[in-house]
């Protein structure tokens, strides 16, 4: 019953406070949410940017091993299950000279065949490597095998680059590392831009907190409503900047795949939901985190 | 000035009793170096009408101060409805502001909420819930005479109406004490009168009142216990006193 008045009193008054000094409130609401879109942008943008570094990530850490031309089937299922085996590979394909000549048709090299008036290509295993590190080693082992290609005049033994996989390594541990540097950032800038915004608004109602200590109510009494006041600012300011987001979302992939086509952007909406929820989340808790500290120094008559 | 009839006095409070306010050897020095009270030593019974004294920055205020606990003194123990404050811890101080009614030279209102919110607001943040919460409130206001002013706004009031409203807030909770600090330091001579007379009101139905004051006329022409301050000592305690001592000069 107490309890129950308690918060119909303060989820009464916060809500007159907020209209009362509606400037105020609404300079809380537009601080908080500029900073909520920056965390959401980042929090999605980086997000984009690493499922299409794990798309790209998939696809390099896949080899061919190409195989000598007449080397017999049980040579060849021997090897692909001895890599099968093999801890740091995930999956192993054996893929023929016909399939090789029909996959090279369909990406437009058909004339070769015609041109050479064989199928100059070589079947190969397809490996798929769990550990972008691991593949170095594994193409150094496969080089081993007697009935690989031994490379040489023009011919390759794997289809492995060495240069390729560092530079996409370094790209995404880049912007791993930027990201969370801009997000820790972001974080210390909004908590002391929130904290001051919060602190501005509660000062306009010292008198307010004066007269609630004279007339003896407890500290927790004085601190809810501005809590709740907090609270409703924070998730206000993470609604519009949800909305805000949600709403360029879809564009912005839509951009950024026409800027960089190669680069294979998506669209995530399980992804977006999981955003708005953080920045709900995040907009309450800085709004109470920053009332609560806001108020405290008030609290001390 | 008014001559308006005086309440009744109230009887003579029973010294034998623990007094409801007391001061021993109280000494109070801020900590910008400013010595504010030395050594006072004070006893205010139940029932009790005293004027404190002074000229500014005598120690008045600083004895108000002390007894809500908005400062703690340096040296010395002050007993409030049996309270040793320097010993009451920081959650039981709303539970000694609730058995003091406290009003100030500038009133302290709510400047966006009515009279009535304004005095229902003491209630509201103590007693969530309350259950005769407009009775209360109503009867507080009537006392003060303002029960036909209920949804006005302080700013559509006189300065007078506006002490009356802090008064009634003051006295929402039915105090046994009743602090006034300069209560009539922003009103004429006869809006002052009519507040003064209120406090009288207050203590004639069984509240202790001590309002610390500059105005002479109304320390002289209510003739009850002056207790007056000077450079922090308490240099005259009494019974039924004057502003001034006898024979002390005006300036």
């Amino acid at each position: 019953m107490r309890l129950a008045a308690t918060l119909r009193f303060a989820t009464i008054s916060a809500g007159q406070n907020f209209w009362r000094n509606l400037a105020i409130s609404l300079a809380a609401v537009f601080t908080m949410g500029l900073i909520l879109l920056m965390v959401g942008g980042t929090l999605l943008g980086t997000h984009m940017l690493n499922e299409a570094l794990t798309v790209e990530q998939d696809k390099a850490s896949s080899i061919k091993v190409f195989l000598q031309n007449g080397v017999s089937e049980a040579a060849v299922e021997h090897l692909a299950s001895r890599l099968a085996a093999d801890p740091r590979v995930r999956t192993v394909h054996f893929e023929t000279k016909e399939e090789a000549a029909q996959e090279a048709q369909d990406r437009g090299f058909g004339d070769a065949i015609e041109a050479v008036g064989h199928n100059p290509y070589p079947a190969s295993l397809n490996l798929d490597i769990k550990q972008l590190a691991d593949l170095p080693a594994i193409n150094d082992m496969v080089k081993q095998q007697t009935i690989v290609e031994h490379g040489g005049n023009g011919v390759q033994a794997t289809n492995y680059d060495p240069n390729v996989i560092p530079k996409l390594q370094r790209l995404i541990l880049f912007l791993q590392l930027s990201g969370a540097v801009l997000a820790l950032v972001l974080g210390a800038i909004s908590l002391v831009i929130i904290m001051t915004t919060i602190r501005t608004a509660v000062s306009v109602r010292r008198r307010e907190i004066e007269i609630m200590k004279l007339v003896g109510a407890t500290d927790w009494f004085v601190r809810l409503p501005f809590i709740i006041e907090g609270m409703l600012a924070g998730v206000l300011a993470a609604g519009a900047a949800s909305g805000l987001i949600a709403l360029v979302y879809h564009p912005v992939v839509n951009v950024a795949k026409g800027w960089v086509g190669f680069f294979p952007f998506s669209y995530d909406g399980a992804y977006l939901g999981l955003t708005v929820a953080v920045l709900v989340a995040a907009g309450a808790a800085l709004g109470a985190f920053g009332s609560y500290l806001g108020v405290r120094r008030f609290l001390t008559v | 000035m008014a001559t308006l009839a005086l309440p009744r006095p109230a009887p003579p409070a029973d010294t034998a009793l623990r007094p409801i306010i007391s001061f021993h050897g109280v000494g109070m020095t801020y900590p910008n170096g400013t010595v504010a009270l030395r050594d006072v030593n004070l006893a205010i019974h139940q029932k009790d009408f005293c004027f404190l004294v002074g000229a500014s920055g005598a120690g008045k205020s600083t004895v108000v101060r002390l007894l809500i606990r908005e400062e703690l003194p340096t040296h010395g123990r002050i007993f409030v409805n049996g309270m040793e404050l320097s010993r009451l811890p920081h959650r039981r101080l709303p539970r000694l502001r609730r058995g003091i009614g406290i009003v100030f030279q500038d009133f302290k209102l709510l400047p966006k909420a009515t009279v009535a919110q304004n005095v229902a607001f003491a209630l509201q943040v103590t007693h969530p819930g309350q259950r005769h919460l407009r009775e209360r409130v109503e009867e507080a206001l009537w006392i003060v005479g303002l029960e036909d002013k209920l949804q006005k706004f302080p700013d559509e009031l006189s300065g007078g109406e506006q002490q009356r409203v802090a008064i009634a807030r003051a006295l929402v909770h039915r105090p046994r004490i009743f602090l006034a600090d300069e209560p009539t330091g922003n009103l004429d001579p006869d809006t002052s009168w009519g507040i003064v007379q209120l406090l009288l009101q207050i203590n004639h139905r069984g509240a202790t009142v001590v309002m610390a004051t500059h105005n002479r006329e109304v320390v002289d022409l209510v003739r009850r216990r002056v207790i007056a301050i000077e450079s922090g000592r308490v240099v005259r305690d009494e019974r039924e006193g004057q502003y001034l001592k006898d024979g002390e000069a005006t300036i």
